[in-house]
């Protein structure tokens, strides 16, 4: 029966933050989250035998938490909901990061996709996986990987919709600007 | 000379292009995730972590024996 090494036990909990991150994405944020994390955790400890030295820990926990999660808790429902507020007020113990509004925005919109969709694009666009780990973790072809990458993206920018670049880059205050004097004329074309 | 850049017929506005819109997509999502993984890691997990050397340290124990 393998061990878990001093070394490898360091790997495995430097990768916990990850794994929370990554668990939060599958059944959003909460106690829920934690406790796949936890399960994830157990099953690595258990099954450290079959890691391969020198490959991705990262990438093995991940597929271990989406085994994990896929097997048990697919049935339940993703826990969407800030309950009691708790996930609230941590946030504002976080000042400078990005706000409340925008965090509900980007997770309801999050919501919106396929779970497939959804997963591919955190494992690329936030967890900093490459297509062919992705693909991996996942167990499907990379092509598909892709598609499922770039069809988030664009349901995302449907939903939030960032169609017009006036949304954001360097000349918003010039297009703020034209939008602002473009309003009188709108009003008197319509009154005639 | 065809002006290249695609506008918003309506509102007069340049659209953005599908790099600009991904580059803005892939920043919002790096900010929502970050906002999970810059947390500090609770409490159970240390518990947690204790009990697995605990077990680990019992079996080799046992398989010494």
């Amino acid at each position: 029966m393998a061990t878990m090494s001093v070394e490898l036990r360091d790997e495995v909990v430097a990768c916990i933050p990850s794994l929370r991150a990554f668990a939060a994405s599958l059944v959003g944020v909460g106690d829920r989250a934690d406790d796949l994390v936890q399960e994830a955790l157990v099953k690595a400890w258990a099954n450290i035998g079959s890691f391969k030295q020198g490959t991705n820990m990262k990438a093995w926990l991940f597929t271990i938490l989406r085994n994990t999660f896929y097997s048990a808790h697919r049935k339940a429902k993703r826990e969407v909901q800030d309950v009691d507020g708790q996930y609230s007020s941590a946030l504002a113990e976080h000042p400078g990061q990005i706000g409340h509004l925008d965090f509900e925005d980007f997770r309801m919109a999050l919501d919106e996709l396929p779970e497939d969709q959804r997963e591919a694009v955190i494992l690329i666009g936030a967890s900093g996986f490459s297509y062919e780990e992705a693909a991996e973790i996942c167990g499907c072809a990379i092509g598909t990987m892709k598609s499922r990458v770039n069809r988030a993206r664009n349901r995302l920018s449907e939903i939030l919709d960032v169609t017009s670049a006036d949304e954001f880059g360097p000349d918003r205050t010039a297009h703020a600007a034209l939008t602002t004097s473009s309003v009188p004329t709108v009003k008197l074309s319509a009154m005639d | 000379m065809v002006d290249m850049t695609e506008t918003d017929v309506r509102t007069g506005r340049r659209k953005s292009t599908d790099d600009e819109v991904h580059s803005h997509i892939g920043s919002r999502l790096k900010a929502y995730y970050d906002q999970v993984l810059t947390q500090p890691v609770p409490d159970r997990f240390d518990d947690l972590l204790r009990q697995l050397d605990e077990q680990s340290a019992s079996r080799n124990g046992q398989e010494q024996s």
